[in-house]
């Protein structure tokens, strides 16, 4: 009796050189990914915990400030409030507008033969003067003088005379509207 | 059978391959599900401490300035700053410095007129002058002196030593040697800001000006308490039989 023998191995077919190269290729990529992965996964969880570890000592630090900032509130309010005030403050006090120096002008127009009535000023400098001189040269002297402080000092300026009366004793009335300097007003 | 056993062999030629496949697959399946999130908290973590920090920095700025701050001297200070620019229409401390300016100047006042107004807190908002922080009560009076006690109770009107005035118009009536001055002013007050900025926000700067008009405030003299201006009152015997 024969024996006959049978192959149950299938029959292996020649890989082409691009498979055979895929085949060392392929684990590889695959290793190196699997294994990049991992490395990539674990650094980021430490790096995460160190970053959060980093996070609460700053919190903790912020929250320990605002604990001592809060314990000086009443401070805080007094130095804002009087800073604020103080702002408002030099707001009036810059707008704020002398009448003295205008006065002391003014009033040196005073003499033995003229008389000054009234004046009236505002703090944009329009003034109004009204004077009584004794006769038309003491007059003619104010307008000079008037006139001399506007061209040479520039202390004056739009100088409109109002009106010019006389009364049954000689003497001349006269008002003059015009516009102080504002170096007047300082 | 054919069939299965040709797709049997095709895979155990490039198992391999597709062993290789499938590992990257489940790896980039992971990365999506792990990694990402991984790196999203890190992002969310970093710009969360950004902020902190930023935080951090102008709270450490703001305590240092507060710790440099002397709190007795901007107490005392603002209760100077109180008689200048009072927080309420205080017309009391009107008559008060009008008094105080007229025996120092030596001039009479012979009349005065607030224009008060609405007495309620909230009519703060009416008299306020535009393009100003502080509200303005409208006062005319008259004045009668020489002329040199007229012109120091101008100058004095400037000074920063009593409830600040300042004067819109003024008309000079003059006879023989005495002033007849009628005056168009105004008082000012500020009412109280109730609330102070976050624990974060910077503590205002003062500029210069603020600087140096705080200092002309301290050299005034120093406010008393109206519980203290009391405390040396003697109040007499308090049982009567003995």
């Amino acid at each position: 009796m024969t024996r006959e023998s049978i192959n149950l191995v299938i029959r292996k077919t020649p890989d082409s050189p691009l498979v055979r190269k895929l085949k060392i290729i392929f684990p590889i990529i695959a290793a190196t990914t699997l294994a990049l992965f991992l490395l990539i996964f674990f650094i980021s969880i430490a790096y995460n915990n160190s970053t959060v570890q980093k996070y609460k000592q700053l919190q903790g630090r912020v929250e320990t400030l605002e604990k001592k900032i809060s314990s000086q509130k009443n401070k805080e309010g007094i130095y804002t409030l009087t800073v604020s005030n103080l702002s408002a403050l030099e707001q009036i006090v810059a707008k704020n507008k002398s009448f003295s120096p205008l006065l002391s002008e003014l009033y040196n127009f005073k003499s033995a033969t003229l008389n000054i009535e009234s004046i009236n000023a505002d703090n944009l400098g329009n003034i109004s003067i009204s004077i009584m001189a004794s006769s038309s040269s003491a007059l003619d002297e104010f307008v000079e003088a008037l006139i001399y402080k506007e061209e040479a000092k520039h202390m004056f300026s739009t100088m409109e005379a109002q009106g010019i009366t006389r009364d049954k004793k000689g003497q001349y009335s006269l008002r003059v509207a015009f516009k102080a300097d504002q170096s007047l007003m300082q | 059978m054919n069939i299965l056993t040709k797709y049997l062999s095709i895979l155990k030629k490039y198992e391999t391959i597709a062993a290789s496949l499938v590992v990257v697959a489940i790896t980039l399946l992971l990365s999506y599900f792990l990694l990402l999130p991984n790196f999203m908290q890190s992002r969310q973590i970093i710009s969360q401490q950004k902020k902190l920090n930023a935080r951090l920095s102008l709270i450490e700025q703001k305590d240092k300035a507060l710790s440099a701050l002397n709190e007795t001297y901007y107490k005392e200070n603002f209760a100077k700053m109180n008689l200048i620019l009072p927080s309420s229409k205080d017309y009391i401390s009107l008559f008060d410095r009008l008094d105080e300016l007229q025996l120092k100047t030596g001039v009479v006042i012979m009349s005065t007129n607030f224009q008060l107004g609405v007495i309620s807190t909230g009519s703060a908002t009416i008299s306020k002058v535009a393009g100003m922080q502080s509200s303005m009560i409208p006062l005319t009076f008259e004045a009668v002196g020489d002329i040199s006690s007229i012109k120091n109770f101008i100058d004095s009107l400037k000074e920063i030593s009593g409830r600040f005035i300042s004067l819109d118009s003024v008309s000079w009536t003059f006879k023989e040697n005495m002033v007849r001055a009628n005056f168009n002013a105004r008082a000012y007050y500020y009412p109280l800001s109730q609330t102070i900025g976050s624990i974060d926000s910077p503590i205002p700067k003062m500029s210069k000006n603020n600087d140096s008009l705080l200092q002309k405030i301290s050299q005034l003299p120093a406010v008393v308490p109206v519980s203290e201006s009391f405390s040396s009152i003697n109040v007499g015997k308090k049982d009567l039989f003995n």
